[in-house]
């Protein structure tokens, strides 16, 4: 009997010692991420505070995950698939991180004033330029667009100005270029948390994450890092992954984009010749 | 699901579609195409910014996979008159595709057409098929943003 009262003595002292260890390792965590600027408080959001951004650094894009300088806001986890698909009850916010480098979709005005709803999710990426009309950088991009761009393949321009309340919808249909799709949407420079203008977001449509973003004082810089950045997610012109190739992955779209390289558009009466004959 | 809502239509869009729903009779930019009536466009692939009411500037980008959905506002006048007598939202199935169903022929797409009215409001339905081929395995899809669609 003495003997299974002392070995009860004994668990019960082991199970405290855990119990306690335990709850000085939590406490460290919470103190880290609070230093961390982590607040887990459900009630204050947004949980992650973001980087303060030194403005008073020169311009610069930087979407190169390898390359990370002051004045960019870094993008964790670009180029990779690791984003946990975390999912909380209704009234529970999710982990403070998960949704950072995930893109959203477009939601606001066009320049005719109609509702816009553009998906930033499908087998290409799309680059959001963040404009505004006012500020004297922008006004190069804006001229930029309107004189034409080359962009890479699989790569779409979208521009997005502040909504109505801060901008005026006439200067924005006035600027927007008539070949890019420029909307008006305050919820977007919201829900992507653009720091200054003009500002640059890469999507890439196929993970639907954030590839890399930051400001640029010229297109030319844009367009430089911006080529180095699709390379590494897959989007050069002409690359194509090995693993898409051995599975014929995007096949179709391969061919229609090649044919659209060569100026063979849907329905060029090329495409519908009977084939050669060998023998002639 | 995306969801947004303009001049009492009501949009629900599944993952990487797009729409636009403009009022109609708005100034339009320079070079863009002038929306004459309310129009709604809705599209699993990027819609160019300038296009017609029948999706022009935007079929002629289409390629197998996309499919392109045109919601024409008519007259309430029309409402039980010739093409316009069913009253409810039409449901489509891959008979309804035929090449000779689009606007202006596009060799290898094929386009439906749809006339209806619900809550005193008349609509012509408009769909293109990047591929008349391979149009089957898109009609869930479509009827799925169909279905969601509220006219108010």
């Amino acid at each position: 009997m003495t003997v299974v009262v002392w070995l009860l003595v004994a668990v019960v002292a082991m199970l405290t010692t855990l119990v306690v260890g335990l709850l000085r390792s939590h406490a460290v965590i919470v103190r880290a991420l609070h230093d961390a600027g982590i607040n887990l408080d459900p009630d204050k959001s947004p949980g992650v505070q973001a980087a303060p951004v030194d403005l008073t650094e020169k311009p610069f894009i930087n979407l190169d995950r390898q390359q990370p300088s002051a004045g960019m806001r870094p993008t964790t986890e670009v180029f990779t698939d690791s984003h946990p698909d975390i999912k909380t009850i209704d009234g529970v916010p999710g982990p403070a991180n998960a949704t950072r480098g995930r893109a959203s979709d477009l939601v606001g005005t066009s320049p005719t004033g109609g509702s816009r709803a553009i998906s930033v999710h499908g087998n290409g990426a799309t680059l959001i330029a963040f404009l505004t009309t006012g500020c004297a950088t922008c006004a190069g991009f804006w001229n930029a667009f309107t004189d034409g761009v080359k962009l890479p393949a699989n790569t779409r321009l979208v521009i997005v100005t502040k909504g109505g309340n801060e901008e005026s919808p006439a200067d924005v249909a006035a600027m927007a270029p008539p070949g890019v799709v420029t909307i008006s949407s305050s919820q977007a420079w919201d829900d992507y948390q653009i720091p200054v203008a003009p500002y640059f977001v890469l999507v890439d449509g196929k993970r639907g994450t954030i590839a890399g973003e930051g400001a640029a004082s010229s297109w030319g810089l844009v367009s430089e890092l911006l080529e180095r950045a699709l390379a590494d997610a897959g989007y050069s012109e002409g690359q194509v992954r090995r693993r898409d190739l051995l599975r014929g992955r995007n096949r179709a779209d391969r061919v229609d984009q090649e044919l659209l390289d060569a100026g063979i558009t849907p329905g060029d009466p090329r495409l519908y010749h009977e084939p050669a004959s060998l023998d002639s | 699901m995306l969801k947004m809502e303009a001049i009492g239509i009501n949009l629900g869009l599944p993952p990487g579609w797009e729409a636009e729903v403009d009022s109609g009779g708005g100034a339009a930019e320079e070079g863009a195409t002038t929306v004459r009536t309310p129009r709604v466009h809705l599209g699993n692939f990027a819609l160019p910014p300038n296009r017609g009411d029948f999706g022009s500037g935007a079929v002629e980008r289409m390629v197998s996979g996309d499919v392109l959905i045109c919601l024409l506002e008519e007259s309430p006048e029309v409402i039980g008159t010739g093409l316009y007598q069913a009253g409810s939202m039409p449901t489509i199935s891959a008979k309804d595709f035929a090449p000779e169903g689009m606007q202006r022929p596009i060799r290898g797409q094929s386009g439906a057409q749809k006339f209806f009215h619900l809550n005193g409001r008349a609509f012509a339905l408009y769909i293109v098929m990047g591929s008349h081929i391979s149009r089957a395995s898109f009609i869930p899809e479509i009827n799925e943003v169909l279905n969601a669609i509220e006219l108010t």
